[in-house]
C-alpha cells in the first residue's frame, strides 16, 4: 500500500496529489502508533508481571513451612511438640457402593476399636461425612485403602505429635482434635503458639530435656522400687526461678492423654497440696535468724522433754539430751526445739514468713495449681507445728521456690516454665548473711545429719528431709503412711540449683531396714539426679571444694559422742 | 531510494519483530518463573522432609527409649566426680606405663653410639609440650618397628636416620606434619634398607604432633568450663597406635572425646 502510494507520487498525474499523499501518511502514522501501543502494551505487562507477580508468589509458596501451630522446643532447642501431618480416614456413607456388612467386618478387623456392628451403623447412617479414624498410622492408611471402597476418603490434617512422649508430660499438657490446647503449657501458650505471626518461632521452655529425662528415670525408679502412691521431683535455678526439670509420678503420654489413668494426669508439683513436714524447719530457723529470735546459731534450747500445747504434744523420735543449739536441732531434726523457736516468734512473725514466700496463695507458675492450706486461725498450737510443717499444706513447687530464696541470698523470685533471659527482680525474704547461715545449716544436715543419703560426691549438696505424716482417710495422722521429702540445693559454695524430691506414702523395702522415710526414700533420688545431671547444668564436681563448716562442725562434735 | 521505498516495510518488520521477541522474552520469563517454582516446591517438599525425618529420628531416639537401651543393653553409668579432672596436672597422675623393652634397648644402643654423631639431645621432643601421655611413645615404636624389620640390617643405620629426620621437625611443632609428608618421598626414592626405618620415623614424626593436639586440647580449657570433657578415660584408653597414621590417629582421638563428652549423661 505504502509503495503504490510511493509509485503514484513518483509518476504523478494526478491533480490531487498532495492530499492523496498526506492522507497515505496518516495512515501510515496510526498503523505505526497502533503496533507502537501494542508493543508497549507488552512491554509494561511484562514489567508488571517482573515486578509485582514474583514476591507474591514467593510468598504464597512460604506458607506451608509455617506449622499451622508452633513447636514447643526444650532449652536446648529439643523439640518436645510438634505438628506434623497426620492421616485421617473418613468415609462418605451415602455414596457406598459395596456391601456394608461385608466392609463392616473388613474394618472391624484392621480398626479393633469399634466392633462391625458399630461400624454397620456408621456406614448405613446415610450422613454425608463420617471420621473412620484420626491420627492413622500409614499401614493402616494402606491397608484400608487396599479395600477398594471409594466412599472411603483419606487426607492429611495436622496432628500435634509429642516426640518424647511421657517426658514432661505434665508441663505440656495436651491439645484436642482442633488442635487447641487443653492443659499444661499448651493451654497457657494457646494464643502465642496459634498466633499466625509468630508460630514460625518456636517457643522454647525453661526445662532441660536431659535433666527431665534423669529426674524422672531416677524418680520413676524410686516410686517403683518402695510402690508408692506417687511422686514429684523439680529442679529449679536459684538465680532465675525457671524449672529445669518438673516431673510427676506415675506419668502419662500427651500423645494419647484420653487413654491414660486419670490419676496419672494430676500434677502433684503443682496440684498436689503436702504437708512437707521437717523440710519447713530450715524456713522458721532462716525466718527466727533474720528476726533476731536466733541470735546466734550455738543458741541452745531445752530438747529432751516435749512440749505440751493443748491436747497436742510435740515429740521427737530420737530427742537430743539435754538442750540442743540450731545445727543440732536441724542436723537430728528436733521438732520439740523448732516448735519452741516457732513460739518465740510467734504467730505475727510466722505468718509473715510464710506470706513472704507466698505459701498462702498458689504457687507462681503458669501452669494450673492448687491453693495451699494456709490455715486461717493462728492459734498457739498452729504455730507450734506450722515450724515443723504440719498443720499447713503447700505444694512441692512453694518448698523448692521458698528453698531457692533460703540459698541464693533471700531473695524470693516466681518460678517460671519459660526460659527467661533477664530474671525478675524478685523480693528479698532474707538478710544475705542469713542465706550464707542457711547454706552452711543445709550442707550440715547432709555432711553430718539425717540428709547423707542425699549428698553426691564434689557437688556440695545441702538439704533436709522431711517426712510427714500423711492425713489416713479416717482422720488422724497415720505413722506409717509418710510424705517423704528432701529438699537440696547444690553446690553450697555458690547454689545454682535448687533439687526436690517428694515420694507419697512409700512403702519399706528390706534394703531401707523398713524406713519409709525421706533419708531413706527421697534423698537417694536427689543425690543420683545430681550425680547424673550436674555436669550437664554446668556445674563440675570437685571433691577438694568444701564450704567452710569448720565453726559449725565444732558446735554438733560435742553432740555426736 | 529503494531503502526509502522499503522503509516502510522496515518498520512494519521492526515493530514486528521487536513485538515479537518482547512475546519470546516474556515466554522465556514464563518458563524460568515456572521452573524457579517448582524449584522452590521441590525445596519446601525437601524441607517437610527434613523436618518429618527429623521429627521420626527424635521420636525413635527419645530419652526415655535411650534410658531404657541403656539399662538393657549398655548399662552405662555417669562419670564419677574422680573422673573429673579440672587441670593437666591431675590427668599427668593417670600416666602409669613402665617402660616398654624397646625403650629400655634404646638407652642401651644410645650408650654404645659414641662413633661421632651427633647424640639426639633435647630439641628431640619439643612437640610434646604438655602431652605428658604422648612423650615416651614418640621413641619406641621406631625403634621397635626398625630392629624387627628384616631388610633393615644395621642398628647404626636406623640410629642415623632418626636424628636426620627428627631434626627438621622439632623446630617448628606446628607443620610436623608438612615435614613428614615430604620427608616421605625421600625416603622411596632412596628406597633399599633405610626406606622402611625412614618411614617409621616420619610417622612418629606425625604422631606426636596429632597426640599433642589431642591432648593439648583439654589442657587448653578452662578449669571451669561448664561442659567438663577431661574425662580421665581419655589417656587411658589410648593404647600404642604404632601401626595407625597420625591423622587415623588424630581422628580416633578427637572421635573418643566427643563421645566422652556427649555421652556424660
Amino acid at each position: 500500500m505504502a509503495t503504490l502510494a510511493a509509485d503514484a507520487a513518483r509518476f504523478g498525474g494526478a491533480p490531487n496529489r498532495p492530499q492523496a499523499l498526506a492522507l497515505t501518511y496518516q495512515r501510515l502514522m496510526l498503523v505505526m502508533l497502533v503496533f507502537a501501543g501494542v508493543t508497549l502494551m507488552i512491554v509494561g505487562r511484562l514489567l508488571f508481571l517482573q515486578v509485582f507477580t514474583d514476591r507474591s508468589g514467593a510468598a504464597e509458596l512460604s506458607n506451608p513451612l509455617i506449622p499451622p501451630r508452633a513447636d514447643i522446643v526444650d532449652r536446648n532447642g529439643v523439640p518436645l511438640a510438634r505438628t506434623i501431618d497426620a492421616w485421617s480416614i473418613g468415609v462418605h456413607p451415602d455414596r457406598m457402593i459395596s456391601n456394608p456388612s461385608e466392609l463392616a467386618a473388613k474394618l472391624a478387623e484392621l480398626m479393633p476399636e469399634k466392633s462391625a456392628d458399630q461400624y454397620k451403623a456408621m456406614l448405613t447412617s446415610g450422613r454425608t461425612f463420617l471420621y473412620l479414624s484420626r491420627r492413622a498410622v500409614p499401614e493402616l492408611v494402606s491397608a484400608v485403602n487396599a479395600l477398594g471402597e471409594p466412599a472411603i476418603v483419606f487426607d492429611r490434617e495436622p496432628e500435634r505429635l509429642y516426640p518424647q512422649t511421657a517426658l514432661a508430660g505434665h508441663v505440656l499438657g495436651w491439645t484436642d482434635f482442633d488442635g487447641h490446647g487443653v492443659t499444661g503449657m499448651e493451654k497457657v501458650l494457646e494464643s502465642r503458639l496459634s498466633d499466625p505471626a509468630l508460630r514460625g518461632q518456636p517457643v522454647g521452655l525453661a526445662i532441660d530435656s536431659r535433666v527431665q529425662a534423669a529426674m524422672e528415670a531416677e524418680l520413676g525408679a524410686a516410686v517403683a522400687k518402695h510402690s508408692a502412691e506417687g511422686g514429684t521431683g523439680i529442679v529449679l535455678d536459684v538465680r532465675t526461678g525457671e524449672l529445669v526439670a518438673m516431673a510427676s509420678m506415675p506419668t502419662f503420654n500427651p500423645n494419647a492423654a484420653g487413654k491414660s489413668d486419670p490419676n496419672a494426669l494430676f500434677n502433684r508439683a503443682t496440684m498436689g497440696v503436702y504437708e512437707l513436714g521437717s523440710t519447713f524447719k530450715p524456713i522458721t530457723v532462716a525466718a527466727a535468724l533474720d528476726a533476731g529470735v536466733i541470735k546466734s546459731v550455738s543458741q541452745r534450747y531445752p530438747s529432751n522433754a516435749p512440749v505440751q500445747i493443748g491436747r497436742f504434744r510435740i515429740k521427737d523420735d530420737h530427742p537430743i539430751p539435754g538442750s540442743a543449739n540450731i545445727v543440732e536441732t536441724l542436723v537430728h531434726s528436733s521438732n520439740i526445739v523448732t516448735a519452741q523457736i516457732a513460739d518465740q516468734m510467734g504467730a505475727e512473725r510466722m505468718q509473715a514468713a510464710f506470706r513472704a514466700l507466698g505459701f498462702h496463695e498458689p504457687a507462681y507458675v503458669e501452669l494450673e495449681k492448687a491453693r495451699p492450706l494456709f490455715p486461717r486461725e493462728w492459734s498457739r498450737a498452729t504455730v507450734l507445728t506450722s515450724g515443723f510443717g504440719h498443720g499447713i499444706a503447700v505444694s512441692p513447687l512453694h518448698l523448692a521456690s521458698a528453698y531457692a530464696a533460703l540459698v541464693n541470698g533471700g531473695i524470693w523470685r516466681p518460678a517460671t516454665l519459660l526460659k527467661v533471659s533477664k530474671p525478675s527482680a524478685g523480693r528479698r525474704v532474707y538478710s544475705e548473711e542469713t542465706s550464707l547461715k542457711m547454706r552452711k545449716l543445709l550442707r550440715m544436715v547432709v555432711v553430718a545429719g539425717t540428709g547423707r543419703k542425699g549428698d553426691a560426691a564434689g557437688f556440695r549438696v545441702g538439704g533436709k528431709t522431711g517426712t510427714a505424716e500423711k492425713v489416713s482417710a479416717a482422720g488422724g495422722y497415720s505413722r506409717k503412711v509418710n510424705v517423704s521429702t528432701f529438699a537440696a540445693a547444690f553446690p553450697m559454695d555458690n547454689p545454682r540449683y535448687v533439687v526436690i524430691a517428694m515420694l507419697d506414702a512409700p512403702k519399706a523395702t528390706a534394703d531401707t531396714f523398713g524406713f519409709t522415710t525421706a533419708a531413706w526414700t527421697a534423698a537417694p533420688v536427689v543425690s543420683k539426679v545430681i550425680a547424673r545431671t550436674g555436669p550437664l547444668l554446668g556445674i563440675v564436681p570437685d571433691e577438694s571444694r568444701e564450704i567452710d563448716l569448720s565453726d559449725m562442725m565444732a558446735l554438733v562434735a560435742k553432740q555426736e559422742h | 531510494m529503494i531503502v526509502q521505498g522499503f522503509k516502510s516495510v522496515i518498520w512494519v518488520a521492526t515493530v514486528g519483530g521487536a513485538a515479537l521477541s518482547c512475546y519470546m522474552v516474556s515466554l522465556q520469563v514464563a518458563t524460568e518463573r515456572a521452573e524457579l517454582v517448582k524449584v522452590e516446591r521441590q525445596i519446601i517438599a525437601a524441607k517437610r522432609e527434613i523436618r518429618s525425618l527429623q521429627t521420626e529420628l527424635g521420636t525413635r531416639g527419645r530419652l526415655s527409649q535411650l534410658e531404657q537401651w541403656n539399662a538393657e543393653v549398655l548399662a552405662l553409668a555417669a562419670p564419677s566426680s574422680a573422673q573429673y579432672l579440672s587441670d593437666g596436672v591431675k590427668l599427668a597422675r593417670f600416666e602409669r606405663r613402665d617402660p616398654t623393652l624397646g625403650e629400655r634397648a634404646a638407652d642401651v644402643r644410645m650408650a654404645a653410639m659414641h662413633t661421632g654423631e651427633p647424640a639426639p639431645t633435647a630439641p628431640l621432643k619439643p612437640a610434646i609440650v604438655r602431652a605428658v601421655a604422648a612423650a615416651p611413645v614418640t621413641a619406641a615404636p621406631t625403634v621397635q618397628r626398625a630392629s624387627f624389620t628384616p631388610t633393615v640390617g644395621l642398628r647404626q643405620m636406623v640410629a642415623a636416620a632418626k636424628p636426620v629426620e627428627r631434626k627438621p621437625a622439632a623446630p617448628q611443632p606446628a607443620s610436623v606434619k608438612a615435614v613428614a609428608t615430604s620427608a616421605k618421598p625421600v625416603a622411596t626414592a632412596k628406597g633399599e634398607a633405610a626406606g622402611p626405618a625412614k618411614l617409621a620415623a616420619a610417622r612418629d614424626a606425625v604422631k606426636p604432633a596429632a597426640d599433642t593436639k589431642a591432648a593439648a586440647r583439654p589442657d587448653a580449657k578452662p578449669a571451669a568450663r561448664s561442659e567438663p570433657k577431661i574425662v580421665a578415660k581419655a589417656p587411658a584408653a589410648k593404647p600404642r597406635t604404632s601401626r595407625l597414621d597420625g591423622k587415623l590417629v588424630a581422628e580416633i582421638n578427637s572421635a573418643a572425646r566427643k563421645g566422652q563428652g556427649s555421652g556424660g549423661n
